[in-house]
């Protein structure tokens, strides 16, 4: 027999393979990647983070049952235990709340909506503020220190009394039909405001270094102008530390969101998020129907601590000094 | 061991020695079956360069290593004594009294919250049995020895009130006070400046041989070798591949490595001529080649070097070499030498008549390092100006090189930042072509190459963006043209296209400084200013990295204005010489007449102050003092607290540069009258004093 003619398109799709194949094995062989395939502490709760993130996108079509439709929701089945429990039933494997809504598919939709708004404040502190404190530690001279005057006068408000005020605002402001579809505007936009000062101190700092180093005065000589060299310059090398202050964020952002849920100035009943439905289930702790609690409680520490624990593992393993003891974690 | 008598046991013999590193999925091999022996008061010099082992090897006899490191084999001997295997109070005890340690870095040596006499009398007292206030008049004693002025004041002075100089001297000090036999000095003068370093060398010698204490000295400084050293072990790759006596070593080295190691670095005695340069670099310790580690680099290599180790094999005259080629008399078989590479053209591309392509007239750059307001009301201080650069006047002609030598802290790379533009002059003005250079906004017409490889290219981009930047910025290609040209210009500096796709931190000190040169040819420059480009890179890249700044200067007609604090560098790179002190120039000459016949007592003591390699050593005596603070200059001359020919007038009055015959230009009246008798260039020039 002949040799079998490969053909140009085979030939292309190996080649094609073969360079996805150096890329990842490019990609391996990062520190990052290899500090994470090392630490289970750091794979445990990136898990626990992926199972948090598809349950809450997939909320919609994962969720057992429908628990803010009303037509599906029957009062019969009100306050069923979780189903190892007598009289619990596996239709409602959590049981159900005062309404008899799944508890289960509340804390999908709870967790959907508290990552969300935790997910948006944060982004939204990190555009507003890196740019603010690039631009300060860059610039430098008088529009740094009026920008950094006005960040430290935030830090001494306490973030849930900035967040009561944006909402107190917002509720005088806008029409009242409209208060709660703008819960979750006015609370990302309070939470948000409260993380601002740390990114901004961050960010100016971070571009106070990296503008004085070489590769900065050398992309000034080429003629680069200064809007190519902070965004493609001094951001990427000013992003580590961002990213781990965005981890750790997020995961007070979220506890942030149920504390004002918990006030009762946070996401409505209509809305629950986890917050809202710790708030609830607050009401039956003591008449024995514990799980309507527990169960959001228990969610949102896990949620909290994997988000934390991944913002740890990620702090040490960005730290150019632990750098070279990456050697002493494996 | 026992069957030896006291003199003939050496102070240290290492044998066999191994360390290991664990990394994730490997182990490195830093340092492999090393064994040399240092007798009683000799000096061993350690050499190499970095990454060859030779810092690891003094940590490893020093005592425990920190994890992960470890000593996996071997043994360390002191005084027929075994260390390796003590524990560690056991280690501490003999590493304190029996082993003194300097290392490179003064400041980091000692703990700035202490002052230099607790932390001396502390050493003393933890190894001597001496009471405090006998320990006390030790510390004053050797404080003393080590040439610190007003010793027992001293005592109370935190490491911070002291330069960096004196500062080593302490940690000499420190380092004899229990009258050790050993002292491992690394690098112990890698971060002075050559004055200081002509001093504490001298120092160091002199202290060690009174005490008759034996030294190992790691260095990558063949300069320091030659001068202290009675006997050279050379390492490559983790192995000691030579190991002789210091004469053998300089003038006929056996193994190919030691060979092109000497032979790279720039001469003194030579002018203009290309530097022989070793191909390729040290390689990283989880690529060691299989055989001998050198063969890649190596003209002489045959196929035995590439299947089998060659192992440190004793020579007739008492040394040793690790290499196939050299036979038992220590001759390596005549073979072919590699391609003779024609030397550089002479200074004939000057064009004279042309209006200068760079004109730095009287620029001066000022920093304001005062206290705050507050705190000067209080103390009542005036504004403390800092001045970096004080009226330097430079005109650079089109195809010439111009270098700027001077010191730590003399203003060079200020100067050279204001020449490109990154700091605005606080008075004067830098013209390009006859335009000011403040006014030039995303020209490409001139480029800087930094000192640090490492800061200088962004990590985070692959190679070929880096180089593509120049290029979409300034228009010069486009599209699928960049790629190509990206290619070339890799191809240009001696790195192939392929290169492009990998990140800076994938390549060695050298390489980087090859992308850097092919970034800043990618503007298609006329001019490039270069501050200290190989002062962070190992000698034989360093030859290949001149070398193909030269090349590269002759194929693109480029004028270069070259910053350096080594004269050697500057000898091989420049036909036009400033030298800077405090701010200032103080001469002006053409490259040959400014080494030939140097005029202002600064040039001549920094001429002194190098080691002669083939004289084995300096010929003219340390130089005094050190350089005064810029913030605190002193007042009419800056350099007449060191000079050994000032006058009363150098203290009131600052001499300006006055233009001589020969076309160079002094600042320093004195000077005249000694400068017209003709220095004979093999005999230090005579200092008269001229009262």
């Amino acid at each position: 027999m002949a040799n079998v003619d490969v053909g140009p398109i085979a030939s292309s799709a190996t080649e094609i393979g073969a360079k996805i194949m150096r890329e990842w094995r490019r990609w391996r062989r990062r520190p990052l990647v290899r500090a994470f395939l090392a630490t289970p502490r750091a794979m445990f709760a990136a898990l626990l983070l992926a199972l948090f993130a598809i349950v809450s996108v997939g909320a919609p079509w994962l969720a057992p049952h429908t628990p803010f439709d009303p037509a599906t929701v029957s009062l019969i089945d009100s306050m069923t235990p979780p189903a190892w429990l007598a009289d619990g039933s596996w239709t409602y494997p959590l049981g159900t709340d005062d309404q008899g809504r799944d508890i289960l598919s509340t804390l999908m939709y709870g967790s959907r909506v508290s990552l969300l708004v935790g997910l948006a404040a944060v982004l939204l502190a990190m555009t507003v503020e890196i740019t603010v404190g690039l631009l300060a530690g860059y610039v430098g001279g008088w529009f740094e220190s009026v920008t950094m005057r006005i960040v430290d006068i935030q830090l001494t408000v306490p973030s849930i009394l900035l967040a009561l005020m944006i909402d107190g605002v917002a509720r005088v402001m806008a029409p009242r039909e409209i208060h709660h579809n703008l819960a979750i505007y006015t609370i990302i936009l309070a939470i948000g405001a409260a993380n601002w000062p740390s990114f901004a101190r961050v960010a100016r700092s971070r571009a106070m270094v990296e503008k004085n180093k070489e590769y900065v005065q050398a992309a000034r000589i080429i003629g680069v102008s200064h809007l190519s060299i902070v965004l493609r310059h001094i951001l990427p090398n000013a992003m580590a530390p961002m990213l781990v202050i965005a981890t750790i964020d997020l995961g007070l952002a979220v506890l942030a969101e149920a504390a004002l849920s918990f006030l009762g100035v946070g996401m409505p009943p209509t809305q629950p998020s986890l917050g809202t439905l710790i708030r609830i289930g607050g009401n039956f702790l003591f008449s024995g129907n514990w799980w309507v609690f527990v169960m959001p409680a228990v969610t949102l520490v896990l949620f909290v601590l994997s988000v934390n624990l991944l913002g740890d593992w990620l702090r040490d393993s960005l730290n150019p000094r632990l750098h070279r003891a990456g050697i002493k974690l494996a | 061991m026992t069957a030896e008598s006291a003199d003939t046991v050496p102070v240290l013999s290492v044998k066999g020695l191994r360390v290991e590193i664990p990394l994730w999925d490997d182990i490195v091999v830093p340092v492999n079956d090393v064994s040399f022996d240092i007798a009683p008061g000799e000096v061993l010099g350690i050499v190499g360069e970095s990454g060859a082992g030779k810092s690891i090897t003094g940590a490893a006899v020093i005592g425990p290593m920190d994890p992960p490191s470890r000593i996996a084999g071997g043994e360390v001997w002191l005084q027929g004594r075994r260390i390796d295997t003590l524990s560690g109070s056991e280690l501490r005890r003999i590493r304190g009294r029996d082993i003194g340690a300097v290392f490179q870095d003064p400041l980091t040596a000692l703990d700035p919250l202490q002052t230099v006499g607790e932390q001396l009398i502390e050493t003393i007292r933890t190894h001597l049995p001496l009471d405090r206030h006998a320990a006390r008049t030790r510390a004053i004693a050797m404080l003393d020895q080590v040439g610190l002025p007003a010793a027992e004041r001293r005592l109370d002075d935190y490491p911070h009130h002291l330069s960096g100089g004196m500062r080593q001297r302490v940690v000499i000090a420190m380092a004899l006070c229990t009258d050790p036999v050993l002292v491992i000095a690394d690098e112990p003068t890698t971060a002075l400046d050559v004055s200081i370093q002509a001093q504490i060398i001298d120092l160091l010698k002199t202290q060690c041989r009174q005490r008759g204490t034996a030294v190992m000295l790691i260095t990558h400084d063949m300069g320091v070798i030659a001068e202290t050293a009675d006997r050279v072990g050379v390492m490559y790759a983790g192995r000691l591949v030579e190991i002789g006596s210091v004469t053998q070593m300089i003038k006929a080295p056996r193994h190919p490595y030691t060979h092109g190691l000497m032979a790279s670095i720039p001469r003194l005695n030579q002018i203009r001529r290309r530097l022989t340069q070793i191909k390729g670099a040290m390689p990283r310790l989880t690529a060691i080649p299989d055989g001998c580690a050198f063969h890649p680099r190596c003209s002489h290599a045959v196929d035995k070097c590439r299947e089998t180790l060659p192992v440190l094999t004793p020579l007739d005259d008492g040394g040793a070499a690790a290499c196939w080629q050299v036979g038992r008399s220590g001759n390596r078989p005549a073979l072919p030498q590699p391609s003779v590479v024609p030397d550089l053209a002479p200074l004939s591309r000057l064009v004279a008549s042309e209006p200068p392509l760079v004109d730095i007239d009287n620029v001066s750059q000022y920093f304001d390092v005062s206290k705050p307001l507050i705190e000067r009301l209080a103390t009542r201080q005036g504004r403390r100006i800092l001045k970096a650069v004080d009226g330097v006047s430079l005109s650079i002609r089109r195809g010439e090189t111009v270098a700027i030598v001077g010191e730590s802290g003399c203003g060079k790379s200020t100067l050279a930042r204001m020449v490109v533009g990154l700091y605005r002059p606080t008075s004067g003005s830098v013209r390009f072509d006859g335009t000011d250079v403040g006014k030039m906004r995303r020209q490409h017409r001139f480029q800087m190459i930094f000192q640090d490889p490492y800061a200088s290219l962004n990590p985070r981009w692959r190679t070929a963006s880096l180089i593509a930047e120049p290029l979409r910025t300034h228009g010069i290609d486009v599209g699928r043209g960049v790629r190509r040209r990206v290619d070339e210009l890799l191809e240009m500096v001696g790195l192939s296209a392929a290169d492009g796709d990998r990140y800076p931190h994938e390549f060695s000190g050298g390489q980087r400084q090859r992308i850097s040169i092919a970034r800043a040819l990618a503007c298609e420059p006329e001019f490039i200013v270069c501050d200290e480009p190989t002062s962070a890179l190992d000698v034989s890249v360093q030859a290949q990295i001149l070398n193909l700044m030269k090349d590269l200067q002759d194929e693109l007609k480029l004028t270069l204005m070259f910053i350096s604090h080594n004269l050697a560098v500057v000898r091989h790179m420049a036909d036009h010489i400033g030298v800077m002190y405090l701010g200032r120039l103080v001469e002006t000459s053409p490259a040959s007449e400014l080494f030939a016949r140097p005029k202002h007592p600064y040039t001549r003591m920094l001429l002194d102050a190098i080691p002669d390699i083939e004289r084995g050593g300096r010929v003219g005596a340390a130089p005094r003092g050190e350089a005064a603070d810029p913030a605190n200059a002193p007042t009419g001359c800056g350099f007449h607290p060191r000079c050994a020919i000032a006058v009363a007038a150098c203290r009131i009055e600052r001499p300006n540069l006055v233009a001589q015959g020969d076309g160079a230009a002094v600042a320093c009246p004195v000077s005249d009258t000694s400068a017209a008798a003709p220095a004979d260039a093999s005999h230090p020039v005579e200092l008269v004093a001229v009262r």
